[in-house]
């Protein structure tokens, strides 16, 4: 009988092993978010107005992070903005973005519905939502984003309009007729799995 | 016309072309030369992040600068030093292994926290 009880006793206690080893596996499984990233994205911005000079910029070296559940995050470093113009570039940095005061700008947000698993080499639509800070100031944004997944590198793209005056940044009567009101951006990533070290 | 209302009007039209021609020279003007620039801190890649960490950015941002390291990532257009600074080059850079031991210069644009690194662009390799 005492045998028996015993034997109970270290089957329960097995039991118990083998669910906590399951409840520890499926905790694991959902924490353990694939990342991908990439260091030279591109990021291009154009607030150009018809027969003035073109207001645009390029930036390659634009950092984001994907997680496999659509959590996404990107910075860029405001100096990194390159105008075909210096002068322009010049007052860019000092007058309206404020470079040095700000140095950077963020995004933060999700894309939904996202699930890397379900990429393919045909080019999907998300909708990706988020801040962006800038100058200072957050703004909310939410737009359409494109990716695909070819040889393991995910495609992703995006293009949405800014106001400045959302991010607090005044544009001087002398030059508004050649700035644009509504500013274009485009973004172009290539991310790559990021493999625990 | 007399001869002095017109060296009044020649003078006038030189004054106005060289205004006209400084004004274009200070609309487009070059872009900085990094590659010409003298280095004005010349640093390890993790001291280069120290500099970040405690705040003291504003001696380094925008600044030319040169630093120093093992390569440890390569990309076609740019390398990693150290795991902590990343120089971007506006060519490709071929050629290179990894643990090789190099020097760069170039414009640094800041700190990125995603990635824990510092950025700099228009680069050049020293050696």
């Amino acid at each position: 009988m005492g045998a028996r009880c015993s034997f109970r006793k270290l089957n329960t206690m097995k039991k118990n092993t083998l669910l906590f080893l399951l409840v520890f596996l499926a905790i694991n499984f959902i924490y353990s978010q694939e990342r991908y990233g990439t260091k030279t994205g591109v990021v291009n911005f154009e607030a150009s107005v018809p027969s003035f000079e073109e207001v645009k910029a390029t930036h390659n070296l634009v950092s984001a992070l994907l997680k496999s559940n659509g959590d996404f995050a990107s910075i860029a470093l405001v100096r990194g903005f390159r105008f075909k113009v210096a002068l322009m570039e010049e007052h860019f940095n000092e007058n309206y973005a404020e470079s040095n005061k700000y140095p950077k700008v963020t995004f933060k947000g999700k894309i939904q519905n996202f699930n890397s698993s379900k990429l393919s080499d045909v080019e999907k639509e998300y909708i990706i939502s988020g801040t962006i800070s800038m100058h200072g100031k957050e703004k909310e944004i939410e737009t359409k984003a494109y990716l695909k997944e070819i040889d393991n590198l995910i495609g992703f793209q995006t293009t949405f309009t800014i106001k400045p005056e959302d991010f607090n940044i005044e544009i001087p009567s002398l030059v508004s007729n050649k700035i644009a009101e509504e500013i274009n951006i485009s973004a172009h990533f290539k991310f790559r799995e990021i493999l625990n070290e | 016309m007399s001869s002095k209302k017109r060296s009044k009007i020649i003078v006038g039209c030189l004054l106005l072309t060289i205004g006209v021609f400084y004004l274009y020279n200070y609309l487009y003007q070059d872009h900085r030369n990094i590659q010409q620039e003298v280095v004005e801190i010349s640093i390890s890649a993790p001291d280069l992040v120290t500099f970040f960490k405690e705040n003291k950015s504003e001696k380094i941002l925008n600044k030319t600068i040169e630093v120093t390291g093992l390569i440890t990532d390569i990309n076609p257009k740019s390398l990693t030093i150290d795991n902590k600074v990343q120089c971007s080059f506006e060519f490709e850079v071929n050629n290179f292994k990894l643990n090789q031991s190099i020097r760069i210069k170039g414009r640094c644009i800041g700190f990125d926290e995603l990635f824990e690194i510092v950025k700099m662009d228009q680069s050049l390799i020293i050696k």
